[in-house]
């Protein structure tokens, strides 16, 4: 496993901002006073950091959606996937987490995989813990999932590598149930970006 | 400013450094720099400033001056200092009792404990920030090194 996800191509000109009314709801049961662990599975951005240091938090970086893109990828077909999270993040300390930013991944999963990412990530959080999740609604979506950083509590920058575009799975809430039977939908909108995005706790 | 242990042996945690290769440590002022040539294993402390551009293994200790990881260093060490600036590549913990920042060509693995980090835009890294030890950061203090560019609002 690479210790450094590839460097993103630049320039990059897709660039967008998105809003994201779920979120900002949950950030507003954040209090100033408790201390709250955070995974962002994507890669480092910093308006993210710059975001949860109003915080007292531990925000753990994990860079590991490629990672969990070439597992995918690299399991015989009819191989049912077992994904160990915490092996692959490789970080220490990483339990009892409050909030899980899942940005994008969710799109390029196959069911079976996101069924063991559920229950993995399960793991690693503390009951009632919250996940933040977008799914794609429109028909087609980038080959490769977007980097998402922080802007305020009600928006998020989105940043795609340029490229093809790929058919999107489109999964449904009732799909998300089934899939994800370790989580409760808390918040979902649909947003004019074509995302619909989730908040969801853990059961 | 650096202790040296010119035996060649490998330290074990916390012990003297030791100069794997023939080191120039070139001091201008208040800033000392350690070439992109020199290889140092060990401790390293001191009252200056630090500019690495080499590579160094083991710990750094400057708690009252600033360390800055130059483009070509190469460090795996965990470093306390005032201020830390990675533009290289560095493996370790990073201990900041002002500021870290990790600039568009810095990666970092590692955990940063810090009151202010900064994470530029094209930046490297995987670990844990700790934000424990802080005071509340208002929304007008907040340090925004990479604002994008709005190209629309969905």
């Amino acid at each position: 496993m690479a210790l450094f996800s590839p460097r993103a191509e630049e320039p990059r000109d897709n660039r967008q901002v998105v809003s994201c009314p779920a979120f900002s709801s949950l950030m507003q049961e954040f209090s100033d006073e408790q201390k709250y662990r955070i995974l962002d599975l994507g890669r480092a951005r910093g308006g993210t950091v710059t975001y949860f240091s109003r915080f007292r938090c531990k925000l753990f970086v994990a860079d590991v959606i490629p990672d969990i893109l070439s597992y995918q990828e690299s399991l015989p077909e009819d191989e049912p996937p077992e994904l160990m999270l915490q092996e692959m993040i490789g970080l220490d300390d990483l339990s009892e987490l409050d909030l899980v930013l899942c940005w994008d991944i969710l799109n390029y999963l196959d069911a079976p995989m996101i069924e063991t990412f559920s229950t993995s990530l399960r793991q690693l959080m503390r009951n009632g813990g919250h996940l933040h999740a977008f799914i794609n609604t429109r028909s087609e979506m980038p080959a490769f999932p977007g980097s998402y950083q922080i802007l305020d509590a009600g928006q998020m920058d989105v940043e795609h590598q340029a490229g093809n575009r790929i058919s999107a799975p489109r999964f449904a809430q009732r799909n998300l149930r089934e899939m994800m039977r370790e989580f409760e939908i808390k918040h979902s909108r649909l947003l004019q970006s074509g995302m619909q995005e989730y908040s969801f706790y853990c059961l | 400013m650096f202790e040296k242990n010119t035996t060649g042996t490998k330290p074990e945690g916390g012990k003297k450094a030791s100069v794997i290769s023939p080191a120039k440590i070139a001091k201008g002022g208040e800033t000392t720099t350690i070439g992109s040539s020199i290889n140092i294993k060990g401790e390293l402390s001191g009252g200056n400033d630090l500019i690495i551009q080499g590579k160094v293994e083991g710990t750094i200790k400057l708690q009252n001056n600033s360390v800055s990881v130059g483009e070509q260093g190469h460090i795996q060490a965990d470093v306390f200092a005032k201020s830390i600036t990675v533009q290289g590549e560095l493996y370790g913990d990073l201990h900041g009792t002002e500021k870290v920042t990790i600039s568009r060509s810095g990666r970092v693995k590692g955990n940063i404990i810090a009151p202010r980090v900064v994470l530029e835009d094209g930046a490297s890294f995987k670990g844990s920030i700790d934000m424990e030890n802080k005071p509340v950061a208002s929304n007008s203090s907040a340090e925004i090194e990479n604002t994008p560019k709005k190209a629309s609002i969905a």
